[in-house]
């Protein structure tokens, strides 16, 4: 049971991010729910869980995404790294924190995917719609209303 | 505190790059990424595979190779020698520089741009021979120079030959000892159409069509086309059909005209 659960919240985190939210808005305004997810792993958890999540999101985003298979396992992954390093320059455990280490995150990625991508052979890669953003965001700041469980303090 | 903690961070981080860095050069969009790394190492490849050729097979291996040097020295010189009959063989071919009375850079057509005919032709001249956009290019064709195109866009060493019946393709023209004014556009199948051709210009089936020399894009009086057809008059202008002297996708070797304006 006690895997369960985080599993289950995985799935539906997943089918929210690749079968719902999609479809809403015409898909502009579709938050990036799985970039969130590594974010708050890596707030709570520190930046081992942090890359860890950040490597599987980051795959499965790959995987539903037209950009080479592997980018955004890359940047996702150094950004749970780097999230779960910088987690105690700020009180990580404020509700806000998620919404201030998203939000530098969900601009800096479209660039470097984009680079990564017109290295690899993609030449007519284009920088994705900005509205992703403040939905990611917004999502951030809902997430400060979830009750989360309590986690013990790792590196 | 773990003290092996960091360290266990930075490996896992280590692992997990390695692995999207080899998905990333792995996947089907970095085949060109491959290819410049695999020409790359290519030297550096070359040194052990020879050296475990010539380990592994013994003695047969050095005989090996010596029979390929060999066998590729043998075909340098027969290339040298096609080179030599091909050097001879331009020598006796008929001057167009001559005849144009100025000195006319010859290039070849190595190829054509991958889309639907009518395409452009790729010549093996570009920004570093000189080449200009807008450039004119004739070609040799009975006894005589004609213009088949110009220049679309220049590269470092080639360049796109936009045909006369390409539809992107639009020069000045004029009747032979007739009027300016007219354009010369590609029509694709149909070969080329005359514009701004006024009911009062008196045209035939077969009339020679030049190049105008409006605006100092091409050298006048260079035999484009002759007109194959004239439809019944439907607006102010008349309807003409123009085939070109020369089939531009037949033709090896095109020669470049000046530059207009003289940019070159």
């Amino acid at each position: 049971m006690r895997t369960l659960r985080p599993l289950s919240g995985w799935a539906l985190l997943l089918f929210l991010q690749v079968a719902v939210l999609p479809g809403i808005g015409g898909g502009r305004w579709c938050p990036d729910l799985l970039l969130l997810a590594t974010v708050i792993t890596a707030l709570r958890r520190g930046r081992m869980a942090g890359q860890s999540a950040g490597f599987a999101c980051g795959l499965v985003q790959g995987l539903f995404s037209g950009a080479p298979f592997g980018a955004q396992a890359l940047l996702f992954t150094l950004t749970g790294f780097a999230a779960g390093s910088a987690r105690h320059l700020i009180w990580y455990r404020h509700p806000l924190a998620p919404a201030l280490f998203t939000l530098p995150a969900a601009i800096i990625l479209p660039p470097a995917l984009l680079l990564i991508s017109r290295l690899a052979g993609q030449p007519t890669a284009a920088l994705p719609d900005w509205a992703a953003v403040p939905a990611t965001i917004a999502f951030a700041l809902l997430a400060a209303l979830l009750p989360w469980p309590a986690t013990p303090d790792r590196r | 505190m773990n003290h092996s903690a960091p360290f266990r961070d930075y490996a896992w981080l280590g692992l997990f790059i390695a692995v999207t860095l080899a998905l990333l050069l792995l996947s089907p969009d970095a085949a060109a990424v491959r290819r410049h790394a695999h020409d790359a190492a290519a030297p550096l490849l070359a040194i052990p595979r020879a050296a475990g050729t010539l380990i592994g097979t013994g003695g047969r291996g050095w005989q090996r190779w010596q029979a390929d040097r060999q066998a590729l020295a043998a075909a340098q010189a027969e290339c040298g020698q096609l080179r030599r009959r091909l050097a001879a063989l331009e020598l006796r071919a008929p001057a167009p520089a001559a005849d144009a009375g100025i000195a006319l850079p010859a290039a070849q057509v190595i190829g054509a741009e991958a889309q639907p005919w009518p395409s452009a032709l790729v010549i093996d001249r570009g920004a570093a021979d000189g080449v200009v956009a807008m450039q004119g290019v004739a070609a040799w064709h009975d006894n005589r120079l004609v213009c088949i195109g110009r220049i679309g866009a220049v590269y470092h060493r080639t360049a796109l030959l936009i045909p006369l019946n390409h539809p992107a393709c639009k020069l000045p023209a004029r009747l032979d000892r007739g009027p300016r004014g007219l354009i010369l556009s590609g029509a694709a199948d149909a070969g080329c159409r005359l514009e701004y051709a006024r009911p009062e210009i008196t045209l035939a089936a077969g009339d020679s069509i030049v190049t105008a020399g409006d605006g100092n894009l091409l050298p006048p009086d260079l035999p484009l086309g002759r007109i194959s057809a004239i439809a019944p008059r439907s607006g102010p202008f008349q309807s003409v059909t123009v085939i070109p002297y020369c089939d531009p996708y037949t033709v090896e070797q095109v020669y470049l005209l000046p530059a207009p304006g003289g940019q070159s």
